[in-house]
């Protein structure tokens, strides 16, 4: 079985036209296509100009994200029968620059990436013949789910601060900071302070939640942020109202 | 370096999608709970006033459009309150032991918290 279904797709060539169009194509789906087999169609059969990413084709990776309909995706994991007879818009992930028709300029992702300092930091290494940093099933449930974030951005371009503020940190990074934050093992909250209780960190969040609800992955980056709120607000009451000495 | 064709969502956004509507309409009641308190407040200096400003405040409180605002009160603070209490598990992920408190569990202690103090309050009121 096989739907026809219409899309409509976002293009931008800069060395033709300052300002994007849309090309219509048509597609005959097979009831199993995603929309990434779609374009894949569409860029070997149809009409082979057509730019995007994509590698892995199961939801892994984070790099076929797109906004449908206008609403973050991964197209390796939406069905294109869900949209038939269509038409079904396909724009580049909202709120990035686009670069050339689906494909985004996500340097500003990857340096905010950095910033975070994503990995375990430790005020003195414990000598490896001391063994390894142990950790209960209930101290690993405290941050287990943000691990889960592919960086895909879908939650950046749900985002409506990211898009008005871009300074923002941004919701996965924040997850991300969260993550290590609240790991047992890590002791590296302090250097992290700057970047997430900042001027541009999660107070800049007003909770509009629409990161986690299109998380592919589950990972709730709206949830970390409100949590890392309540962790630095905690740790500024502590010093602004205990006693010097005793904090 | 390659052009970028930049987007912005306009300064109305929160008209143009529906979740971010509804999250508009959670932070615009803070407003209404503003203006009840604000309201209550003014009850409550009425009684410290005596008897008669009691019974002013309390005459005018049973105008037409006092009854209207205070029903808009009513609805505007409900909604207020459960779409926070609704969000309260994203805020707070208590764990006891090995095992996460689920969200449901955090809702419903928000709730009795809630029933506590309103009978608290009524039982000092009446």
């Amino acid at each position: 079985m096989s739907v026809r279904v219409a899309f409509e797709v976002f293009r931008y060539r800069p060395e033709e036209s300052e300002e994007p169009t849309f090309s219509t194509y048509e597609v005959d789906c097979p009831d199993d296509w995603v929309l990434l087999d779609a374009l894949n169609h569409i860029k070997d059969e149809i009409d082979g100009t057509l730019s995007f990413r994509w590698s892995c084709r199961m939801g892994v990776c984070g790099s076929c994200g797109m906004n449908v309909n206008g609403e973050p995706v991964l197209t390796c994991a939406t069905y294109c029968k869900d949209f038939a007879p269509g038409p079904v818009r396909i724009e580049p992930l909202a709120h990035f620059p686009v670069i050339r028709d689906l494909v985004i300029d996500a340097t500003d992702f990857m340096e905010k990436l950095e910033s975070i300092k994503p990995w375990i930091i430790r005020d003195e290494e414990k000598p490896l013949e001391e063994g390894e940093y142990l950790q209960s099933p209930g101290e690993l449930l405290d941050y287990k789910q943000y691990t889960l974030c592919i960086n895909c951005m879908l939650c950046y371009a749900a985002c409506p601060i990211y898009s008005r503020h871009i300074v923002f940190t941004g919701p996965a990074i924040l997850a991300l900071g969260q993550r290590y934050n609240l790991d047992s093992r890590d002791e590296g909250a302090d250097q992290r302070r700057d970047v997430i209780a900042g001027p541009e960190g999660v107070w800049e969040c007003t909770f509009v939640g629409d990161c986690s609800r299109v998380c592919p992955k589950h990972v709730d980056p709206a949830g970390a942020i409100q949590q890392g709120k309540a962790q630095y607000l905690a740790w500024w009451a502590k010093k602004a109202l205990l006693p010097k000495g005793s904090k | 370096m390659t052009k970028r064709y930049e987007r912005q969502i306009p300064g109305w956004w929160v008209f143009t999608k529906k979740t971010w509507f509804v999250f508009f309409l959670r932070e615009i009641t803070c407003i209404f709970v503003a203006l009840f308190a604000i309201f209550y407040l003014r009850f409550a200096r009425a009684i410290y006033a005596g008897p008669e400003a009691y019974a002013d405040y309390v005459e005018k409180m049973r105008e037409p459009w006092a009854i209207a605002l205070h029903c808009l009160f009513f609805v505007a603070v409900l909604w207020h309150t459960i779409t926070w209490f609704v969000a309260a598990p994203k805020a707070m992920r208590p764990r006891i032991g090995n095992k996460l408190v689920p969200p449901r569990a955090v809702i419903a202690g928000h709730y009795a918290g809630w029933l506590v103090v309103s009978a608290g309050l009524m039982w000092i009121l009446l």
